[in-house]
């Protein structure tokens, strides 16, 4: 079980970070390429930069976006999983110390407590959000594979790290941890391939559908020549 | 379907071969004409073609990456509070066409179909897109709940663009833009020039009778200020409207006149493809570049307003400023040039928001304004400004007489709601669309109100003194 962790946490875990990093890189560039060459093919580029610029802040600290339309109970949960899965990931004494192991590069830490209740309160969260999709009127129709095993992985992630150096362990530590570093790699490589790709690209979102409003001066008729053959033709 | 339609398509279908009947397309609204060739080869070349030539297809690679699924949209959606079917939640509706796009468009929708064995996209699923695209009124509401900032009006106005290349337009918008683009008269209306001018001098008739005094609708005057774009449906149906808008041009002293090259503001492009959504502006361009004028100037007209924002867009040269009436009176009462006596207009009157100009805030504040200084029993609806409902005629469908009780019993059974709360004896719907939905919605649920427009009321209230 123990060479199972060190491959775990080892070369996968190399090569799952690797792969996080350059999908969403390449995420992140094609997404800021297609931002400049859009707004260099189109005509008019006076964009409401301001309103864009609020628009998308207050998103990322959505407090009151989140829990005034009709899904209040779903924009806390959404609210608090996000806060739980930067928080600890980033924050935790544990993955610090792993990081500077491995890169020689260290940061401050949340107190092990905080760790302890944030974690909590993010597998709760995660259930919670399992719960909502699967009998949400509105959810449940939409939702695809990829919308439950996500949380899925989630719920298996923080629940394993919660219980792995806990006393009353029902598992041993090593298996806490194999699930762990398995589901934590799993949601790292799937990461460029699913929405979590919004991970990279949500800054790049807001000038995305303002600059979609703003066309090419004649693209109209570029389409009616590639189908049509002619430029102008009858209405 | 009345009778004489109903009598029509059966004697035309009797007429065709049973292989061209199979092929016969038949939706809720009625076809130009019916779609020619291999459907699906026709869906997914014009798909290519705009995805190439136009800047959709970053916006929609991002979106068909980041949607979450959350179903917030539906909470918000004023069709899918009605229906409540999945048909009808706007994240579904849009992935009726981000799964043509990741399919036949994407590397990974590629490989996922080469492991898995999927199809591509079959004519059932495009006559879905058809019937469901235009259930959609693209008003924008579900985009302000988006926490992706997915916009969902913009999937709609694709998805129609692609299906119009296809071959798929309602016969409505497809008539009245054909007369605005090819036709004698230029404008949706068929409205000549002559019929123009007498309607013209029947409004100055009686807006002298009125205040005592010549107030002029200008013609084809050149070096003016404002050139003048109502939605072309005003000179029949909103006298009210258009004598309003003279009075406040004279009280205010502003230059203004209407073109007679083009006098609409009309433009259906908005609602079903970009191709001629730009030709109708470049018309209006052409006829404020004729006259010498400075400004595009459009009626209350919302749809009017909102594509006339994008016609720099389609236009070289320096941007012509676009004003909406309202954006005008209210700049003229704030410098006080502008009078209106508050003590006239007694009614209670509420204020319904054109998704074309609210959604995106622009045009909010500045009714409400002008509302209050004349009116002093005035009630909001709830919500109100940019998260106010759809009239439930929006995105064209207002001109699908077809779907009339599509749009009284689902697509404005939410704004009947509001308008009914509200216990206002008059309502302002200050767009032309939004005018006739409201109409008939006032009708069809005996809503005990009129509805009015702003310049209307303004009319009642304007202080003209030379």
């Amino acid at each position: 079980m123990e060479e199972w962790l060190l491959f775990l946490r080892g070369p996968v875990f190399r090569l799952a970070i690797v792969i996080f990093i350059l999908g969403l890189g390449r995420e992140l560039f094609l997404a800021v390429y297609g931002v400049v060459s859009a707004y260099r093919k189109a005509n008019d580029r006076d964009l409401p930069w301001k309103q864009m610029i609020t628009g998308a802040l207050s998103w990322l600290i959505p407090a009151k976006r989140l829990f005034t339309s009709n899904r209040k109970a779903h924009g806390f949960l959404t609210f608090m999983m996000h806060v739980g899965v930067i928080l600890v990931p980033v924050f935790l004494l544990d993955h610090i110390l792993l990081w500077e192991n491995g890169l020689g590069i260290r940061w401050p830490a949340i107190p092990q407590y905080l760790a302890d209740v944030v974690t909590l309160l993010t597998i709760l969260v995660v259930a919670g959000l399992i719960i909502s999709r699967a009998f949400s009127k509105t959810a449940r129709p939409l939702s695809k594979a990829q919308d439950y095993l996500l949380l899925i992985l989630l719920f298996f992630i923080f629940g394993s790290g919660f219980i792995a150096s806990k006393p009353w362990n029902p598992i041993s530590y090593e298996a806490s941890m194999i699930i762990h570093t398995l589901a934590g790699n799993a949601l790292l490589i799937s990461a460029p391939f699913t929405k979590l790709a919004h991970i990279a690209v949500y800054p790049i979102k807001m000038f995305s559908v303002e600059l979609a409003w703003k066309f090419p001066s004649r693209a109209g008729e570029e389409v009616a020549l590639t189908l049509d053959g002619k430029e102008v033709r009858p209405t | 379907m009345d009778q004489q339609t109903a009598k029509k398509a059966v004697e035309e279908k009797e007429k065709m071969a049973p292989q061209e009947i199979e092929k016969k397309k038949e939706y809720s609204y009625y076809l130009d004409s019916q779609p020619k060739g291999d459907l699906v080869s026709r869906f997914l070349e014009a798909f290519a073609a705009i995805l190439q030539h136009s800047n959709y297809r970053f916006a929609i690679d991002m979106m068909s990456k980041v949607t979450t699924h959350c179903g917030r949209c539906p909470t918000e959606c004023s069709v899918y509070q009605v229906t409540g079917e999945g048909r009808d939640i706007p994240c579904n509706r849009s992935d009726l066409l981000l799964d043509v796009y990741r399919r036949h468009f994407t590397l990974n929708g590629w490989l996922r179909a080469k492991i898995f064995g999927q199809g591509g996209i079959t004519e059932e699923e495009i006559d879905r897109i058809a019937e469901d695209y235009y259930r959609c009124t693209a008003c924008r509401r579900c985009y302000l709940f988006c926490p992706m900032g997915v916009d969902h009006g913009l999937v709609t106005h694709l998805g129609r663009w692609v299906l119009a290349e296809a071959g798929i337009v309602p016969k409505a918008l497809a008539v009245a833009t054909r007369e605005q683009i090819d036709g004698m008269t230029g404008n949706t209306s068929a409205i000549p020039v002559p019929a123009l001018s007498d309607t013209l001098e029947f409004l100055e008739e009686e807006l002298e009778e009125m205040f005592g005094l010549p107030i002029k609708f200008p013609v084809d005057v050149e070096g003016a200020e404002y050139v003048f774009f109502p939605a072309v449906s005003d000179y029949m149906l909103e006298a009210d409207t258009l004598m309003g808008n003279a009075a406040v041009m004279h009280a205010t002293g502003g230059s203004w006149t209407i073109g007679t090259y083009d006098y609409d503001g009309i433009n259906y492009g908005l609602f079903y493809g970009d191709y001629v959504m730009g030709r109708i502006l470049r018309m209006q361009h052409e006829q404020v570049r004729k006259l010498g004028g400075k400004k595009v100037f459009v009626g209350e007209c919302g749809h009017a307003t909102r594509s006339a924002w994008l016609g720099a867009n389609f236009n070289e040269g320096p941007v012509l400023p676009v004003v909406n009436c309202m954006e005008y009176a209210h700049e003229q009462l704030v410098k006080g040039n502008l009078k209106l006596k508050p003590d006239v207009v007694n009614e209670k009157i509420t204020y319904h928001d054109p998704c074309n100009i609210a959604r995106s805030g622009k045009i909010v504040s500045q009714p409400r304004e002008l509302i209050k200084s004349f009116c002093k029993n005035f009630v909001e609806m709830t919500p109100n400004g940019k998260k106010n409902y759809c009239c439930g005629g929006g995105g064209g469908t207002v001109s699908l007489d077809e779907i009339h009780k599509f749009r009284m019993m689902i697509g404005g059974k939410k704004k009947a709601e509001q308008m009914r709360d509200t216990g206002a004896e008059y309502v302002i719907a200050p767009c032309a669309n939004c005018k006739k939905q409201v109409e008939e919605l006032i009708q069809f649920h005996e809503l005990p109100m009129q509805k009015t427009g702003l310049h209307d009321q303004m009319l009642r209230a304007i202080v003209i003194d030379k």
